[in-house]
């Protein structure tokens, strides 16, 4: 409960409506903001030790976009974590949300509608790491070879990049140079202000490389992308080129007065050997246990490359496949695949299991515990396209659940999702539309067997449309892939997208359309939201020889359509301003942003105490934003400054005087200033101050009853590193220490919620502080890797008689 | 005991001007072919020069017959390619984020394409200097005899000497017979000026370019393979 509580503050302060999930004592805490060049660090801790969570996501998006994309969250014991970069983002506000797969279901953090209640943090406007304003990050970065003229053979090979700098000054960056996919940082050589990357052979064909600079914060910089070819004519060197890194984590910690170590490695490998890519990643758990779902993962590619574009592959173990986000996206797969790529047609064969077989329990009272049943999942698509102008790809995917896999459990399942999916992409990528219609098909209780006449009989199938039923009965009955049993549901449901992108005259308009029934059920994408249906309209827009920027948005959509008078309209629009005047002067960007949500209730103004399980909506939110940041040297500091402010207000038409203790009404103010200081020699220092005002609940004025919480949260942040410079084994060591103080004060109306309508019987004043320290080191070494250590010390106060720690150790050696 | 500080002095000096010249790369071999060599003394060491050889201040590069390569500096991208049957010496001086760039051809031939300078780039031959600020030009030295510079693009560049100087442009020639004559200007005579041959590799190859917005354009090239340099 405690931490219920003290995130709650955090969950009112992003934006509405959600509790703790039952399954899971989540810990977030929503940053503040993050200036765009930076990475966004989001953690998420689960205190909750039954329920293992082998799968977790991140989805994000900028406010007003359609679409969420999508990161795996990385593991270290209960700490999920995921670096997003923003470089390539508009200033304003990211929305995100969580997705956690468990033993059979999704959770989401926030529970209730994510999509639709996500978290907020403010994108700041930056005047020198805009990417508008300089594509790729600030730092020039001078491609010496390849040339662009040139085709270059496989012996000849050599990537020689310079940063036009004083060779002085390269010892306070980083490097890092990703070479189709795969990662070559330690690889780099660095004399002066040259870095060369000469791998012993690399394979014909076509290459995309990704180089960036980091300062000593972690900032990208700088960034290059660039494409090569390679001749195809066969190396004289037969070496094999590899890759391969070890890595292990160790973290103990003491939560909520219970202790607990975890430990977590593996190691992942890539290698090429003349028309040959192989891939391998083995991670293994100390979480791994025989009665959850699979923690360690092993899983293996082997890829034939005929030409560039031309390649036959091989995956085994442990390994996803995207195909459509309507269909198999992110889903991980125990199994094989195989598959053609080419330029005219793709083929993919998946086919594998997605959930392990795990036994339920008898309670002897004629009462069990569901246990998991084992999922077998087959998906094929192939795909007919010219280059990549045109795509247009048909897919099957099928998931069946294994009655006999085990003696406990709940009804096993089966769905079977067909449909196809159309790309165009004309005219420099300036054109782009992607059409996706799917229909998918289930059954809620795969076991035994029903006859045709039974089941027509069931679902009242008229003579007309008999025969075609019939087929479809034949269908299921000669492939496998529905049982014909009771728990068949003969109806599809539907799932569409359509998306046209338009970048001309300076602009980039997108235009989205998509309707995913409630019943639409693909085992390839657990994490699909449903039941919804609409439009969403974006524009982005570069004005002023790219000084000025608008991202215009409005979307109309509706949400719980298939609960009755519980379809919510929803009409979303806003703007975000961002003006970057001169590399010299800050970036400002405002924000604004309305959101009006009314279901069918409140539309038949149904008085509340009459809907049980529903809830009535007429809610108008706001939010408006502004923040800037300046860049600064003084003497021989640089400095970065940043100033953000934003209010937020729910009104809500509906919970009011008798009601007004289930109301979702809130206001809040959010303030942050923050500097951060490089020195000329190695140490940063960084200090940030933010303080919230919010008030959560509605009074009722027919009993002159204060239902409303206050709370007021003031947050003090300081931070410092320092890295010492070839310190032992020609390694450099960077320590770190950071404190935070938060001092919270809330009053909240305790409640007597026993008569019809609940009276306020006193109140709640908490005035409590919470201290954070860390402190730690990271020493990295080219030959010896890298060898991380942090320990978190997260002290309650007085409120709370007890104090979390964390320790953690890492090590990764890349060869 | 003074000729001895005088010649610690003397060597002092040079040692630090020549670690100051020497200390990091300025630049580095994008491209070679046939018999190209690298040495930092008249007398001293020979070794082979081939793609991502780095050079440093000083540097000798000799190509032969049918050989040829091509640098980059790595303060600007600014480009030299040398062609076959020549001599010359790379020197540069860094100036904070800058380097000052002297060529001195000996004899032969080579193709400067020079990004716009901050820190100054000069092409010296035995007749006279050419100081250029952002062009692209040959530069052909005779045996114990003229230079002669042909402007390809941009300009104009400037030839001095100790009689005078002269300025040249693109669709020019500047000969200099001799350190005591003048530079001549003229317009450049049909197919008098050098031409890269054919050099290059061979294949037909694409690039993919994409910018912020995610525009795709694609460059297409076609090259073709023939050795007769």
């Amino acid at each position: 409960m405690r931490k219920v509580f003290l995130f709650s503050i955090y969950l009112m302060f992003c934006s509405s409506l959600f509790s703790s999930s039952s399954y899971f004592d989540i810990d977030h805490q929503v940053p503040e903001q993050v200036i765009i060049g930076e990475t966004l660090n989001l953690e998420v801790s689960n205190l909750n030790t039954t329920q293992a969570i082998y799968d977790a996501r991140v989805f994000y998006k900028n406010q007003g976009m359609a679409e969420y994309k999508s990161i795996k969250m990385q593991q270290k014991g209960y700490i999920f974590s995921a670096n997003i970069s923003t470089s390539k983002m508009e200033a304003g506000e990211l929305e995100y949300y969580f997705a956690f797969q468990t033993v059979g279901s999704i959770n989401y953090y926030p529970e209730q509608s994510p999509e639709l209640n996500p978290f907020h943090v403010s994108l700041l406007a930056s005047n020198s790491s805009s990417t508008q304003q300089e594509p790729g990050g600030g730092m020039d970065i001078l491609l010496l070879s390849p040339e662009l003229d040139e085709i270059i053979s496989p012996d000849d090979f050599i990537i020689a990049i310079s940063i036009p700098i004083s060779p002085d000054e390269m010892s306070s960056y980083r490097f890092s140079l990703l070479l189709s996919g795969i990662d070559q940082s330690d690889l780099l050589e660095q004399e002066g202000n040259l870095i060369m990357f000469s791998p012993k052979m690399i394979r014909g064909g076509l290459h995309n490389a990704e180089f960036k600079v980091f300062d000593q914060n972690n900032q990208v910089v700088g960034e290059k992308s660039f494409s090569f070819q390679v001749s195809a004519a066969p190396s004289m060197n037969k070496g094999l080129n590899t890759r391969t890194s070890v890595f292990a984590d160790n973290r103990y910690h003491s939560i909520s007065e219970s202790s607990e170590n975890l430990f977590r490695g593996g190691l992942s490998h890539t290698s090429s050997y003349q028309k040959f890519d192989f891939q391998a990643l083995i991670l293994v758990s100390s979480e791994e246990s025989y009665d959850r779902q699979p923690v360690n993962q092993y899983g293996g590619q082997l890829r034939y490359n005929f030409t560039p574009t031309m390649n036959l592959y091989l995956k085994g173990g442990d390994f996803s496949t995207n195909y459509d986000q309507l269909v198999f996206w992110e889903k991980r797969v125990r199994g094989i695949g195989v598959g053609y790529n080419s330029k005219f047609f793709d083929l993919d064969f998946t086919y594998g299991q997605t959930k392990k077989a795990v036994e339920g329990e008898s309670k002897g009272d004629s009462s069990q515990i569901n246990g998991t049943y084992k999922q077998s999942f087959m998906a094929i698509q192939p795909t007919f396209k010219y280059a990549d102008y045109f795509s247009w790809g048909f897919n099957l995917v099928n998931g069946k659940d294994d009655p006999n896999s085990i003696q406990f459990g709940g009804n096993p399942k089966e769905a079977l999702v067909l449909g196809t999916t159309i790309g165009l992409n004309l005219h420099s990528n300036r054109i782009q539309f992607l059409g996706s219609v799917q229909a998918s098909m289930k059954n809620e209780d795969a076991v035994g067997k029903v006859d045709f006449d039974t089941l027509a009989d069931r679902y009242d199938i008229n003579e007309d449309d008999r025969d075609a039923a019939e087929t479809l009965y034949n269908f299921f009955d000669n492939t496998g892939f529905l049982t014909l049993s009771q728990g068949l549901s003969p109806f599809p449901s539907v799932a569409m997208r359509f998306q046209t992108q338009l970048k001309y005259l300076n602009q980039v308009f997108q235009f989205t359309y998509k309707n995913i029934e409630a019943e639409y059920t693909t085992p390839g994408n657990p994490y699909l939201m449903k039941d919804v249906r609409g439009f969403y309209i974006n524009d982005k827009i570069r004005l002023v020889s790219n000084q000025l920027f608008m991202n215009i948005y409005f979307n109309s959509y509706e949400d719980r359509i298939s609960q009755g008078n519980g379809k919510t309209d929803n009409a979303q629009y806003g703007a975000t301003i961002s003006y970057y005047p001169h590399k010299n002067l800050p970036g400002v960007s405002i924000t604004y942003g309305k959101h009006n949500r009314e279901n069918g209730f409140a539309k038949e103004s149904i008085v509340p105490d009459t809907t049980f399980f529903q809830r009535i909506e007429d809610t108008e939110t706001q939010r408006i934003n502004f923040s800037t940041s300046y860049k600064f040297t003084t003497g021989n500091i640089k400095n970065n400054a940043t100033i953000g402010y934003s209010n937020y207000s729910r009104d809500d038409n509906v919970y009011k005087d008798l009601f007004a203790y289930k109301s979702s009404q809130s206001k809040f103010n959010i303030f942050t200033i923050g500097i951060r200081n490089q020195f000329s020699f190695p140490l940063i220092t960084k200090i940030s101050f933010s303080t919230t005002s919010s008030i959560y609940g509605k009074v009722d004025e027919s009993r002159n009853l204060d239902f409303r919480t206050d709370s007021d949260i003031g947050k003090i942040n300081l931070g410092l590193s320092y890295k010492f410079h070839k310190i032992y084994l020609n390694g450099d060591l960077t320590p770190f220490f950071d404190f935070s103080h938060q001092s919270i004060k809330t009053a909240r109306p305790e409640v007597n919620y026993k008569p019809t309508y609940p009276e306020i019987t006193g109140q709640t004043e908490l005035d409590y502080s919470r201290l954070n320290y860390s402190f730690g080191f990271n020493f990295q070494t080219t030959q010896y890797g890298v060898f991380t250590f942090r320990f978190d010390f997260i002290d309650y106060g007085e409120a709370y008689g007890w104090s979390d720690s964390i320790l953690s150790t890492g090590y990764e050696f890349n060869f | 005991m003074k000729i001895k500080s005088f010649i610690i002095t003397i060597a002092l000096t040079l040692l630090i001007f020549s670690l100051s010249f020497a200390k990091d790369p300025i630049a580095v071999i994008t491209k070679s072919k046939g018999n190209v060599t690298i040495q930092y003394e008249k007398d001293g060491k020979r070794e082979d020069v081939k793609r991502g050889t780095k050079l440093y201040s000083g540097a000798i590069l000799v190509a032969k017959e049918k050989s040829y390569a091509a640098m980059l500096f790595v303060d600007d991208r600014s480009m030299v390619r040398i062609r076959p049957n020549s001599i010359l010496t790379v020197n540069g001086k860094r100036e904070k984020n800058t380097i000052a760039k002297n060529i001195s051809l000996e004899v032969g031939t080579i193709f400067a394409q020079i990004t716009k300078q901050k820190s100054g780039f000069q092409v010296t031959t035995p007749t006279s200097v050419a100081s250029v600020k952002g062009t692209s030009f040959w530069t052909k030295q005779i045996f114990k005899a003229g230079t002669y510079f042909y402007g390809e693009e941009g300009g104009p560049t400037e030839v001095s000497n100790e009689a005078g100087s002269a300025l040249f442009k693109e669709g020019e020639t500047c000969y200099v017979e001799s350190k005591e004559h003048k530079p001549i200007v003229r317009k450049t005579k049909s197919g008098e000026k050098p031409s890269f041959g054919d050099e290059d590799s061979t294949d037909e190859f694409k690039i993919e370019f994409e910018n912020e917005q995610g525009d795709i354009k694609t460059l297409k090239f076609k090259t073709r393979v023939k050795n007769n340099e």
